[in-house]
């Protein structure tokens, strides 16, 4: 008998999520791009056209595997939204510490945007260490924040009340503007 | 009251009571949430409540930043996959990225055949509307340059996400760094492959385009040999109205304005060409191995290090094109091109600027001036003499050392007696052999002794560049910083002997920024730094001025404690300095003043002090010249032979013998003898002449009144130009050489407007106390009794007798019979008494010589043994 994805997907979030993430970083990639676009052209977020993106990717496996699991599954893209930002600014610190050359003009219209990203920096480690106590914050700030969903969305996705991630994303706001006053 | 014990469970409920209290806060607008918790405040416990109050100001203060997704935060590198298409262009790999641009490798089939090309587009997608400006603008620039030396543009669109892209020709080359290291390139093939990217630049700068991060990786050589310059991508429009200063560059090549963010310039593209040759002509960037910031500060502050062992006109030339201020540096692209182009075609480089010495290279190229060696040297002080010869000693003590001069300089006995091969042409053997050697102490004992040796020696560079050896291996060496001062004040020395007069400048700028405290307390240091900016102000030959700051330099010396050292060296340099002073100026009486003191100070120090011979040598000579009678004769010419044996006939050290001998044949109006002296020292330094124009002037001068006075108008109005555009040149428009030369042209020159000119030029003369006043009065008595203007004639006479007279100095041979034919009564001519001085002078001389002797006996025997001192 073939190997059932659905399982695969429970699996896979369980333990390792790599593959699962692996076929995720496109629309993740996609995603990321629309929120960016939204901003650069101040037009209305085009997050929806990667919503039914990532919802169609769903369903099509969960027209052959009736278990799939859609809270899970979205969960996981949107962290994988989160990691992928993340990783992307980690990389330009890199390159940035390695490049020999170092480009003082262009660093000037950087700064602002180094600034956040070190702020982003410190809200994703924040929220690595929130996710023992808070789980559900957790999850709705990278599904909101990261990946930007809307809160109906959310709490559609997550089974929960609009008010509950509400309520959620409030706390989660209020706990991880203390990592801002750090900075 | 808390207890300890109760302290978990209790944070715990304050976990649960600050969740439900955000679940009941969620259920209220967000700007009355702070509102709503002081309502529900009696109902919570107060640690719950503050707790949410924090959380909640923290809130009120970050809020903001929660407001629109992270990724709208951050700029998104573009993605792309190789095989992708981007307009009609095929990506087949990624050549590099930028901040704000990444450069695709692309390929297109045309008409049969693959077109392969570079495209450019910006980093971040979507794009910045920064980064879409500068891709439109980079655009907008390589369609209007077109040369062979640029990538053309092909093709240029705009991507889905409205990024403007361009592409340009790919060229397949390497980077002219590699290219150079590869090839193996000469000096002069680098210089002219540096020439051809200048030329590009030059190009763009007539299109009005900066092209401003020009470095290595930015210029390629492709199979055929053709350079190309790529990136315009920080270029910037040179119109007048483009104010940007913001914009990208390599730190390790740019110019401080660019550090700075100012503007650009022609000048900034000078100083990465400059940049740019330092790494080709030398293996390094300008401030190589440098973290970024410590970059930023050395591009700003501190000279660029050249080369190690650069040709010295390259190096000026770089030095100029780097200076910190852009208007300092040279104004455009092609103006550095031309120097590269004199130094490719030997013709002098104008780079060795700073005023003086840069007015004197424009003099120079414009009559291409053969040029002597000249009396301006003669405050050379006896310190730095005495300083080189122990030097010398040092180094012949070293065994070490010595074996290695002993092996190199075959002959070596002949080295010392200095007879048979000068000892100039073995030093010069040796000193290519001294890097063999690996024990850096041995390599420096050994360039201090080339150096000394080479000491006033022409050419100079020689001793200038063993100097700069030592300069370069005191580091290494531990050295004190008390004989790293007395080391590089040494290479001041032979720097300002060999004219090197910008170089001299920067040393004592950083000899008195680097050892400032040394200089406090070191007074003989002191002492040889004034001294060398004495000579530089010998430039303008305020001799009044000399006399103070020696005086003062001298005070300071005695001031030491050490009676030992210092104040030896440094009594006998303020005595000879004093005593030449005099002597130009025609002060007798003050220079017979001085000369017992001069030899009451080398007697008492001959013994140990190496230049008291010289030094001696000169006053013989200088009371020969005064007093001539057969026992003057005879010391003067045991001074000139000891000068001889001890330096080598050749060495500029002699020279002053000669200069001294010269004026005296002019004094005794003796002008066979005078040409012929006058001719000879013209010749010696014409070998070097970019050594030697300071020195010059007053032999042109000199020689223009000799043949004044033989008659000769044509020579003398050439050596009276000579010697007027030389006055100009070293001591500036008005000074005493300049009016003096201006004189001798107006003499020349014979028209009754000329001579009534000289007349007020003589009246000028004396109210400055000009040294050479007598000689415009004696010229215009002599122009009286040619009109026979008799009265006129004994007047201006007078004056000229009256002048000499007042300083004790004796008449002019030629005087006296004008005196004579005019019936006019001389002036008594006062009478020193020269021959009690003799005996001491000899005395002198003795010491001297035995030093010398002393020196022969430690040189090896013809069998490569050594006798024992």
């Amino acid at each position: 008998m073939k190997q059932g994805f659905p399982n695969e997907v429970s699996k896979a979030i369980a333990e390792s999520p790599d593959d699962l993430t692996r076929t995720l970083l496109p629309a993740a990639y996609a995603r990321l791009r629309a929120i960016a676009a939204g901003q650069r052209r101040r037009m209305p977020v085009a997050t929806l056209n990667t919503t039914a993106l990532v919802n169609e990717a769903f369903l099509r496996i969960a027209s052959t595997h009736e278990d799939a699991d859609r809270e899970r599954y979205f969960a996981l893209f949107a962290r994988v939204v989160r990691n992928t930002l993340i990783d992307h600014i980690r990389s330009r610190r890199a390159r940035k510490r390695d490049a020999p050359i170092v480009s003082l003009a262009e660093d000037a219209p950087i700064a602002f945007e180094e600034r956040d990203m070190d702020r982003l920096l410190a809200i994703d480690a924040a929220l690595t260490t929130m996710r023992v106590e808070h789980t559900r914050l957790v999850q709705v700030v990278e599904m909101r924040f990261f990946a930007g969903f809307e809160n109906q969305e959310i709490a559609e996705l997550l089974g929960v009340t609009e008010k509950t991630v509400r309520r959620d994303w409030l706390q989660a706001r209020a706990l991880l503007a203390v990592v801002l006053d750090d900075d | 009251m808390t207890t300890e014990p109760a302290q978990a469970p209790l944070d715990n409920n304050l976990l649960t009571q600050i969740d439900a209290l955000f679940d009941l806060l969620a259920e209220h607008d967000e700007s009355q949430q702070l509102e709503q918790l002081e309502a529900l405040a009696d109902r919570f416990p107060s640690e719950a409540v503050a707790a949410v109050r924090r959380l909640l100001r923290g809130l009120e203060r970050h809020g903001e930043f929660f407001e629109q997704p992270a990724a709208q935060r951050v700029n998104l590198d573009r993605p792309y996959t190789t095989g992708e298409l981007l307009g009609r262009w095929r990506v087949e790999g990624e050549l590099g990225r930028g901040g704000q641009a990444i450069a695709l490798a692309v390929s297109r089939q045309e008409g049969g055949f693959e077109q392969q090309a570079v495209l450019k587009m910006p980093l971040s997608s979507p794009p910045s509307p920064d980064a879409v400006r500068r891709m439109l603008r980079e655009r907008q620039l390589l369609a209007s340059l077109k040369h062979p030396g640029l990538p053309s543009m092909i093709d240029g669109g705009v991507l889905d996400d409205g990024a403007p892209y361009l592409v340009i020709e790919r060229i397949s080359g390497q980077p002219i760094d590699e290219y150079a290291d590869t090839q193996q390139l000469s000096l002069r093939d680098r210089v002219a492959l540096l020439r051809k990217v200048a030329n590009i630049v030059a190009y763009a700068h007539a299109q009005l385009v900066l092209h401003r991060d020009i470095k290595p990786a930015n210029i390629l050589i492709d199979g055929d040999g053709r350079v190309v310059l790529l990136d315009f991508g920080v270029a910037q429009s040179l119109h007048a109205n483009a104010t940007a200063t913001n914009v990208g560059y390599t730190l390790a090549f740019a110019a401080p304005e660019q550090v700075r963010g100012e503007r650009s310039s022609a000048a900034t593209d000078v100083y990465g060409l400059a940049a740019l040759a330092c790494r080709l002509l030398g293996g390094e960037g300008p401030f190589p191995g440098m973290q970024a910031s410590a970059q930023v500060r050395a591009v700003l502050e501190y000279t660029p290090q050249l080369p190690v062992g650069l040709d010295r006109d390259l190096a000026a030339i770089l030095q100029r094109a780097m200076r910190k201020e852009p208007q300092a540096r040279y104004a455009s692209v092609a103006e550095f091109d031309a120097e590269l182009e004199r130094w490719q075609l030997h013709l002098p480089v104008l780079a060795h600027a700073g005023g003086k010495r840069y007015r004197i290279g424009k003099w120079l190229r414009r009559w291409r001036l053969a040029v002597g060696v000249a009396a301006i040297l003669m405050t050379i002080t006896a310190a730095a003499l005495w300083q080189r010869v122990q030097a010398q000693q040092e180094a012949a003590n070293a065994l070490a050392v010595k074996n290695f001069v002993l092996r190199v300089f075959t002959g070596a006995n002949r080295f010392t007696t200095g007879r048979e091969v000068s000892a100039l042409e073995l030093a010069q053997r040796g000193f290519y052999e001294v890097d063999s050697i690996s024990n850096p102490r041995a390599r420096f004992e050994l360039y201090t002794t080339l150096a000394a040796v080479f000491g006033r020696n022409q050419p100079q560079r020689y001793a200038v560049m063993a100097s700069e050896k030592r300069m370069a291996l005191m580091d290494r060496i531990g050295l004190s910083r008390n004989e790293q001062l007395h080391v590089t004040l040494d290479h001041l020395n032979f720097l300002w002997w060999a004219e090197r007069l910008a170089e001299v400048h920067s040393q004592i700028d950083l000899v008195q920024s680097r050892y400032a405290n040394e200089l406090l307390n070191d007074s003989l240091a002191r002492l040889q730094l004034e001294e060398l900016q004495i000579n530089l102000a010998m430039g303008e030959q305020r001799y009044a001025q000399l006399r103070k700051i020696n005086t003062r330099a001298f005070l300071l010396a005695q001031q030491r404690t050490d009676q030992s050292g210092g104040s030896r060296s440094s009594e006998t340099y303020h005595h000879t300095n004093r005593l030449f002073a005099a002597w130009r100026e025609f002060q007798y009486r003050e220079l017979f003043a001085q000369l017992p003191d001069l030899l009451g100070t080398l007697q008492r120090y001959a013994t140990a002090n190496g230049n008291s011979g010289w030094a001696a040598g000169n006053a013989a000579v200088l009371l020969h010249g005064l007093r001539p009678t057969s026992e003057t004769e005879r010391v003067s010419a045991r001074a000139i032979a000891w000068c001889h044996g001890f330096f080598d006939k050749n060495s500029s050290y002699c020279d002053w013998l000669h200069d001294i001998q010269l004026v005296h044949l002019l004094h005794a109006a003796n002008w066979t003898q005078a040409e012929e002296l006058y001719v000879r020292r013209l010749a010696i330094n014409t070998r070097y002449p970019e050594e030697s124009i300071v020195e010059l002037q007053p032999i042109y001068y000199a020689g223009a009144v000799i043949s004044l006075a033989r008659g000769d108008l044509s020579a003398a109005a050439d050596r009276a130009e000579h010697a007027h555009a030389l006055a100009i040149t070293v001591c500036g428009a008005e000074s005493h050489c300049t009016r003096a030369a201006r004189a001798a042209l107006l003499q020349v020159a014979g028209t009754p407007q000329a001579h009534a000119e000289l007349r007020t030029l003589a009246k000028v003369q004396t109210d400055n106390e000009d040294p050479q006043s007598w000689r415009s009065w004696l010229w215009l008595a002599q122009n009286a009794i040619a009109q026979t203007d008799f009265p006129a004639a004994r007047a201006d006479l007078g004056k000229a007798g009256d002048w000499l007279n007042a300083r004790g100095a004796p008449l002019q041979g030629d005087m006296i019979a004008l005196y004579r034919q005019l019936e006019l009564a001389a002036p008594i001519a006062p009478v020193y008494e020269v021959r009690s001085m003799l005996p001491q002078i000899d005395q002198i001389l003795a010491e001297a010589e035995k030093l010398q002797q002393d020196k022969a006996r430690l040189a090896p025997q013809p069998d490569g043994t050594e006798s024992q001192p």
